[in-house]
């Protein structure tokens, strides 16, 4: 199983990497503890998440090749 | 899928050529335009020089088609045009082009507005920073 996780602005930043992939979440919350232990300043920082390029407001079973996106806030124009 | 994202700063001229293009559709009574621009504004006493944009583009894209879809079901419009940058924007440039035009002014200034928070509310686009002291700082 191989989920692809986008790190986008300042999260990008913070990661130290604007992508990389994980294995054996089986949804969405289950990823983002993960990524907590990984980087626990993760924690306190506002995002929202999409999967497969569509924002999620509840957690989501995740399945092999899926995509999810971590959004900081918007801040075009 | 109409090409909103720009490399760098919007030309004043390539905003006069989107304009001069117009003159063939003469049941438009009105356009509306909107620019936004790099301010420099003063942060503890450092000076904003340049915005680095970036996007997820792909979901920015979509975006911006649902925001054309629906300003067009909303409004009745001509025709609209949206164009934002990508990468370094230098203060005083801009960054921001929306442009609608319309049969008559109170639908073009409605949804001028319309398009621009929903750009601001709905798209996936993030700023950086950069100061006079090259430290930067992501926008939030």
């Amino acid at each position: 199983m191989n989920i692809e996780v986008l790190f986008f602005g300042g999260l990008a930043e913070l990661m130290g990497c604007h992508q990389f992939a994980m294995n054996n979440c089986t949804d969405t919350q289950e990823l983002l503890d993960k990524l907590f232990l990984k980087n626990p300043n993760l924690k306190s920082k506002t995002f929202r998440l999409a999967l497969n390029s569509k924002l999620i407001n509840k957690k989501e079973t995740l399945k092999n090749g899926d995509q999810l996106a971590l959004l900081p806030p918007f801040v075009g124009g | 899928m109409k090409k909103v994202f720009v490399q760098g700063p919007i030309s004043p001229s390539f905003i006069a050529d989107a304009i001069a293009k117009h003159s063939s559709k003469v049941t438009i009574g009105a356009h509306d335009i909107f620019l936004g621009q790099v301010r420099a504004d003063k942060i503890k006493g450092k000076e904003v020089c340049e915005i680095d944009y970036s996007a997820f583009e792909k979901m920015a894209n979509e975006a911006f088609e649902e925001i054309r879809e629906r300003t067009f079901e909303k409004f009745d419009l001509s025709c609209m045009h949206i164009y934002h940058s990508l990468g370094v924007v230098k203060a005083g440039e801009l960054s921001l082009f929306v442009f609608v035009s319309s049969k008559h002014r109170a639908i073009a200034f409605d949804a001028c507005r319309f398009v621009v928070e929903e750009i601001k509310a709905n798209v996936p686009i993030w700023k950086k920073e950069t100061y006079s002291d090259k430290t930067h700082n992501w926008v939030e």
